[in-house]
């Protein structure tokens, strides 16, 4: 099996010592939401993916840039690598400070009427930090979530927020680098396979989802992350060498 | 509802059984869902192992196994497990494999008894076996086809004209005048004690019993064409033998006993009492368009050319049955029917052409035609019985002309010749009496598989012209011997088995691969025909004389050589094969395309796969009960 040896495979990032991360975090932190959820700690970081208990997070927002851009839509869902728990799925539309642009609204379907009559970020952030707290995030493209709620956060606080999430962009990357290249692919160059969630979701036989909802938008990266654990990754994988 | 879960209530509301539930209860259970991924080749279901969901394939194929490791059961997109486990004791009974990567929603057991207790049609789907659940299916399409709902006694407009056998012919002219009517039932009192001087019978006096029919053709041919006297009693020129039917029946089965019998007319008895007459033009006012008229008008045809240019009559008269939802049944019978007459018209614009036949002989036909189990892409298999008295140097040429134009006039109708040869136009196909005689107690005595194998045909035989006597004795022939057999019975249980159902249906189905019809199924080949051919193996080891398989299978539920409930599930699944393959040619046909017997599983719809499954696993096992009551050493 070709593919075995990328469960021995080095971290695809620099390792940090996020439990001390996390206690200096928690040191500083005044604001009382903050403050719990960093006290609240981090599993194991020898802990195997097994016995983790996992949550997708997905962000929609007004656009890409996080300077100019804000927050619309969390959506969470809490999975382990037997079982994604729909039933405890949340879902969190919210008051952005910039205006809503037409295509995000095509993108996401959230209307402005929905966004006038949603609640600030600020009102429902210590909700969103309890179905955080204690679990290991699973993202799909890192920079979103990570920049965007950590600024939201620095903005509501004063403190930035850092946290560890396994990004499955990320992981696929490795993943498909890790092929064995074909004589065709020799002959003709590797053409870099798309790592859009779609794209890769269908590598592993799951099946189409309509994109961009948050909520569903998380379910589809944890679907893809088992997938990714199944096939590659191994369920006794160690977090510290996948989380960033 | 959470919007994201509108994904899930999408795909659960498409499918059985979630479709049958009501919005709410529908919302409840996609409330309940939670989700699991499985790499191909890992196990889902652990035999003995704790259950509390119902799961659900959303995506990929699962195989389901029996505990001794045979594979029961292939699942893909929308297939629901785990429910016998739940209802029983909370284990695993059947484990399961995925067979691809596999995404299951897994519903919640306590939902899905909620739902068990408050939803009607939602528990009965878990309620009941697979084979019974087909039958369900069957019966309810039967209910829905009003030419099956309609019974005889709907045609019947008045009382039956009856008269006395005593009277004259002119007398009952009179009366036929006088009551406009087309038809007059002569009766007779059971008991003798009626007056010379009464004509009508008094059938309130006491119970009568029906004598004969006279109609306007038998004044006409039998009376007037004669230029015999009117004073001549109608009992000397009234039809003797009389068709009769039963209130009961459908009109249907009146419509297949009148083409049957040559007849126009119908007596329909309550109780052994006549209740009316019906004749052809109620059915056909009953049913406008029927495939009566195609028969009709191959008799008028004068020319082969007249017989061809008929052929897009009968796809369009296939095309309306289906519409009527008629059953299997009655569209393959009205085929048979409608492919008789073909070959019987042929016979007779033979004879025209080469004139009387020197010696008697019965033209046989064999296989499909001789089951009353036509369908529109048939071939021919046909026969000759020719008298003892056949001299090959005297009648040769004759017979061997016969056969030449009435198989090629056939194959110009549309009925394929056989690419086994299994013809009239084949020498070794144009026997004697006695030389058939020989060759089926050879047959039926000395048996292989080998020297069966082509010969399984012979077994459905009907005589179709001529002295079709001959056929009957054949075949009662064959009902003595072949019980007696167990030899026989053994080598035709064997080839019986050599087709079998695609029962990895829909993923990992074998697909046909030879030929043009590449990434599909022939539902003949692995279909229909395993079953047609172990129902007429029972049906030979029973000594039955039905050729009709759902005839057959009535006697073999009889004889009580099944397992119980057994027969009705055959039933089921043939009827339902049947009819998947009946619509498809009717798609065919009204597309434009040539008809095949094969389908595209894309092509089939949900309701159609999940039944298909649930009658192959029927078949399967039915194929497995065969080998198990027929082996070469076994005593009956």
């Amino acid at each position: 099996m070709l593919y075995r040896s990328l469960k021995d495979t080095t971290p695809v990032a620099p390792r940090l010592d996020w439990p001390a991360i996390y206690q200096r975090q928690a040191d500083a932190a005044r604001d009382r939401r903050l403050k719990r959820f960093f006290q609240a700690g981090l599993p194991a970081p020898d802990s195997t993916l097994a016995e983790l208990e996992f949550v997708a997070l997905d962000l929609e927002t007004t656009g890409l840039s996080v300077e100019v851009d804000d927050i619309v839509s969390v959506g969470m869902v809490p999975f382990t690598l037997q079982r994604i728990r729909c039933n405890a799925s949340r879902n969190w539309v919210v008051r952005p400070r910039t205006p809503l642009q037409e295509e995000a609204i095509v993108i996401h379907g959230i209307t402005h009427s929905e966004v006038r009559q949603a609640p600030r970020l600020g009102s429902i952030i210590g909700e969103v930090l309890d179905a955080l707290e204690g679990k290991v995030a699973i993202v799909h493209c890192k920079s979103v979530e990570q920049q965007f709620l950590g600024a939201a956060l620095e903005r509501l606080t004063g403190q930035r927020l850092l946290f560890p999430v396994i990004d499955t962009m990320a992981q696929e990357r490795v993943i498909c680098a890790k092929r064995p290249v074909s004589w065709w692919q020799a002959i003709w160059g590797r053409k870099p396979l798309s790592l859009r969630l779609p794209d890769c979701r269908q590598r592993y036989h799951l099946p189409h989802y309509t994109a961009h909802h948050a909520t569903l938008d998380a379910v589809a990266a944890a679907e893809l992350f088992i997938a990714q654990v199944q096939h590659y990754i191994g369920d006794e994988a160690l977090l510290r060498d996948l989380w960033e | 509802m959470q919007s994201e879960q509108v994904e899930i209530y999408q795909f659960l509301s498409t499918i059985a059984p979630f479709s049958l539930l009501s919005a709410a209860s529908l919302e409840e259970v996609v409330g309940s869902v939670e989700i699991g991924y499985f790499k191909a080749g890992t196990q889902i279901l652990s035999l003995g192992d704790a259950i509390n969901d119902l799961c659900c394939v959303r995506s990929g194929a699962v195989e389901v196994f029996r505990k001794n490791g045979e594979l029961y059961n292939r699942l893909s997109q929308g297939g629901v497990f785990g429910y016998q486990g739940l209802l029983v004791n909370r284990h695993v009974r059947y484990p399961v494999c995925a067979l691809e990567d596999t995404l299951i929603y897994y519903i919640s057991g306590a939902v899905f008894r909620e739902m068990l207790d408050r939803e009607e049609e939602f528990a009965d789907f878990f309620a009941v076996e697979d084979s019974t659940r087909l039958l369900q299916v069957v019966s309810r399409q039967e209910k829905s086809s009003p030419l099956m709902t309609s019974k005889v006694s709907s045609l019947i407009g008045r009382e039956p004209v009856t008269l006395l056998s005593s009277a004259s012919v002119q007398q009952a002219a009179q009366l036929m005048c006088e009551e406009q009517v087309s038809s007059l039932l002569v009766l007779e009192p059971v008991t003798d004690d009626v007056d010379d001087d009464q004509l009508v019978p008094d059938l309130e006096a006491g119970p009568h019993y029906i004598r004969g029919i006279l109609t306007d053709r038998d004044l006409r041919e039998r009376i007037i064409a004669q230029g015999l006297s009117y004073e001549t009693a109608i009992d000397e020129v009234m039809s003797q033998s009389v068709v009769t039917i039963n209130s009961d029946d459908f009109v249907f089965e009146a419509m297949m006993t009148m083409l049957r019998s040559h007849v126009y007319h119908l007596p329909v008895l309550k109780k052994g009492r006549p209740l009316g007459v019906i004749n052809l033009a109620d059915i056909v006012r009953h049913e406008s368009q029927s495939s009566l008229f195609i028969v009709s008008n191959i008799l008028h045809q004068t020319t082969l050319e007249g017989l061809v240019a008929l052929r897009d009559e009968v796809n369009s008269s296939f095309v309306r049955l289906v519409n009527e939802d008629a059953n299997s049944q009655m569209i393959g019978t009205a085929m048979a029917i409608i492919g008789r007459t073909f070959k019987q018209r042929l016979i007779e614009l033979a004879i025209e052409a080469l004139g009387e036949p020197p010696i008697e002989f019965c033209f046989l036909a064999l296989g499909s035609m001789a089951r009353d189990e036509q369908l529109i892409v048939t071939d021919q298999d046909n026969a000759l019985i020719l008298d003892n008295s056949y001299d090959p140097q005297q009648h040769g040429s004759y017979f061997e002309q016969l056969a030449e134009y009435v198989c090629h006039g056939l194959a110009a109708c549309g009925y394929a010749l056989c690419t086994g040869g299994i013809m009239a136009t084949n020498p070794v196909w144009r026997m004697t009496q006695a030389e058939w005689e020989v060759r089926f107690c050879d047959w039926i005595d000395n048996p292989t598989p080998r020297s069966l194998l082509d010969s399984s045909i012979f077994f459905d035989l009907d005589g179709v012209y001529g002295r079709t006597e001959w056929a009957d004795q054949l075949n009662s022939l064959v009902a003595r011997r072949a019980k007696r057999s167990q030899r026989f019975l053994a080598s035709m249980a064997r080839n019986a088995l050599l087709r079998t159902p695609p029962l990895g249906f829909f993923r990992t189905f074998v697909l046909e691969q030879d030929g043009e019809h590449k990434n599909s199924i022939n539902l003949k080949r692995r279909g229909t025909a395993p079953l047609v051919d172990l129902i007429r193996v029972h049906a030979l080891a029973i000594g039955s004389s039905s050729r009709n398989s759902f005839e057959r299978l009535d006697d073999i539920v009889e004889a009580n050589i099944l397992p119980p409930g057994r027969g009705e599930d055959i039933k089921g699944a043939l009827e339902f094969i049947a009819l998947v393959r009946i619509r498809h040619q009717k798609l065919d046909l009204e597309k434009e395309i040539p008809p095949d017997n094969n389908i595209e599983p894309e092509n089939l719809s949900n309701f159609e796969r999940r039944n298909l499954k649930d009658a192959f696993q029927i078949v399967s096992d039915a194929q497995k009960y065969l080998t198990f009551r027929y082996q070469p050493n076994r005593a009956n």
